[in-house]
């Protein structure tokens, strides 16, 4: 299915899965060490 | 257009072993420098959890991005266009996946080895075993796969004979493991992840001179030479069954490969573990966008006939015929010892993961029962690992004319029928059992290589067969799914209830980290 000229849809899609996959990674990691982190540590002492 | 005698000049295979030297002697030395350090298990196993969050980010890739994903995707790219983004997709969308569900439980719960938390609230022996076979066979096949793929490309580069050429990866990679532990092998894993990513986007960079810098101009030129199914589906993946099987052995896979899920243990703490996860994706992503304008690159300016000139169909020379029309005979000799520098790299992680399992899974907790001194268990996995690195060689050598493409696929498959699912049970699901731990594990190994002795790849190709009883070339789609259902029924007809009353420990210790090693 072409999109310009010789393009097809699957290449920036194709693209765009590799490149969306590590930006999840990094949206992970900043969720985690921002919010979850924090209420790990809470928990924790909650326990000890 | 390049004839392939011509690529072997005196010249470029003197430089491409000379910079290979310097390589090794390198690499040799950081194994010097780290034998002094890996005295105890806790260093030859897991470099004294001294690793930080980058480095071990930089080791994964290095560990994941192998020969056959360099050479073979820019091949496959090259000849088939299009589809050869399925395997580029599939190996990298198994890292998220391992970021959300598998890497800070996995490193909360375990010591040396994956099979600490499959085995984690089970019955150590029975589930010790089966996890260690399905390490095992996923290792072995996988190390098959890459000394044969290493062997002959070392003697198509250098000249060197084939026997030659395996003798020499087994020995130097065993050094690094004997000797450096851990320690060596991440920093063999850093330095070879700088070569192959800084030399695969000098490829690229000087590929796309030739268009203007613009990668668009590159994929529309392949399309004016060729047809526009360079850019479409379906040359090399024509049933759709075939390429969802495919992707789930890929994706689940990397979830279930020992010698990644290994390296966790190389760093403090979940925290440097999720950062890793982070770093080494992004990598591992660069380098397959990388890969593909390589392979587009080589369909351009290398050709394929010339590309498959001298009978390789797989279109592994696609890279460093690049590398040549590009950049020079003397870049062309930087590629190939980048090449062997990872063939090098890669096999040293996967004997080391073996040894791993060998001695902490196998001789101290299966046959031991958990004890055994600190110094008993180093000797024992340098033993292992001295045998392994025999064993390689000898695999190597028995192998030689097979193709051997398929074997990384069926490790691949192994990995995600026997480990993932019994992994991310074990740390889930209360009910699970002993009974269904080793079921789900012997289900998922022995579908999984049934499965592909009856596929096209071995029954008709290999054993000359008409037609193959087992219609798709990937078994993960029937294997995987199967693995889970017997870690079920396994684990409702004998349930394990010592093992349901641990779990809540084992939810806090994976979440929380409390009581980590």
């Amino acid at each position: 299915m072409p999109i310009s000229k010789n393009i097809t849809l699957g290449l920036p899609v194709g693209i765009g899965i590799l490149i969306s996959a590590w930006v999840l990674t990094g949206i992970y990691v900043l969720w985690v060490n921002r919010y979850y982190d924090t209420k790990i540590e809470e928990l924790k002492k909650k326990l000890i | 257009m390049i004839n392939m005698s011509v690529l072997v000049l005196t010249g470029t295979k003197l430089f491409s072993i000379g910079m290979f030297f310097v390589f090794v002697s390198i690499t040799l030395y950081i194994t010097y420098w780290a034998a002094k350090k890996t005295k105890t298990a806790s260093a030859f196993y897991a470099a004294n959890r001294n690793i930080s969050g980058l480095q071990n980010g930089l080791a994964l890739a290095g560990d994941y991005m192998s020969a056959a994903s360099f050479l073979g995707i820019a091949g496959m790219v090259s000849l088939k266009g299009f589809d050869g983004l399925i395997y580029s997709i599939g190996f990298l969308v198994g890292w998220p996946l391992l970021m959300f569900l598998i890497a800070e439980p996995l490193r909360n719960l375990g010591k040396y080895t994956f099979s600490d938390v499959v085995a984690y609230r089970l019955k150590q022996r029975p589930v010790r075993i089966a996890s260690a076979t399905g390490s095992l066979m996923t290792i072995a096949f996988y190390l098959i796969a890459q000394m044969v793929g290493g062997g002959a490309l070392i003697n198509k580069l250098f000249g060197l004979s084939y026997t030659a050429s395996v003798i020499l990866v087994g020995a130097v990679m065993t050094s690094y493991v004997l000797f450096g532990g851990m320690l060596a092998t991440t920093w063999v894993q850093i330095i070879k992840a700088v070569l192959l990513i800084g030399g695969a986007t000098i490829i690229v960079f000087l590929t796309l001179t030739h268009f203007g810098f613009n990668p668009i101009k590159l994929c529309q030129a392949a399309v004016e030479k060729y047809d526009i199914s360079v850019v479409s589906p379906g040359s090399y993946i024509s049933n759709p069954w075939d390429a969802i099987s495919l992707g789930m052995a890929l994706m689940l896979g990397t979830a279930g490969l020992p010698h990644i899920l290994m390296r966790f243990y190389s760093v403090p703490d979940a925290k440097a573990a999720r950062k890793s996860v982070f770093v080494a994706t992004g990598l591992i992503g660069y380098f397959y966008i990388l890969t593909f304008f390589i392979g587009f690159g080589a369909m351009l300016l290398v050709g394929r006939d010339a590309i498959t000139e001298g009978g390789d169909m797989g279109g592994n020379m696609a890279a460093i015929m690049l590398a040549n029309v590009t950049g020079g005979a003397g870049f062309m000799g930087f590629i190939a010892a980048v090449a062997f520098a990872t063939i090098l790299a890669v096999v040293a992680g996967l004997t080391l993961s073996g040894a791993s399992t060998i001695s902490h899974d196998l001789y101290v907790n299966a046959r031991n029962k958990g004890a055994a001194s600190e110094k008993g268990e180093v000797k024992v996995a340098k033993r292992a690992t001295f045998i392994l690195g025999i064993i390689a060689i000898i695999l190597g050598l028995l192998f030689k004319k097979q193709n051997v493409a398929f074997m990384v696929g069926l490790a691949f498959a192994i990995a995600a029928s026997a480990n993932f699912p019994a992994l991310i049970l074990s740390i889930s699901w209360k009910k699970f059992s002993t009974t269904g731990a080793v079921s789900s594990i012997v289900t998922g190994v022995f579908l999984s290589v049934m499965l592909i002795i009856l596929s096209p790849t071995v029954w008709v190709d290999l054993f000359g067969n008409k037609d193959a009883i087992f219609p798709l070339k990937n078994p993960a789609i029937i294997s995987m799914p199967a693995a889970f259902l017997m870690g079920y029924i396994g684990s409702v007809l004998s349930p394990d209830v010592l093992a349901q009353q641990k779990f809540e420990e084992e939810r806090i210790r994976a979440h929380l980290g409390v009581g980590a090693y």
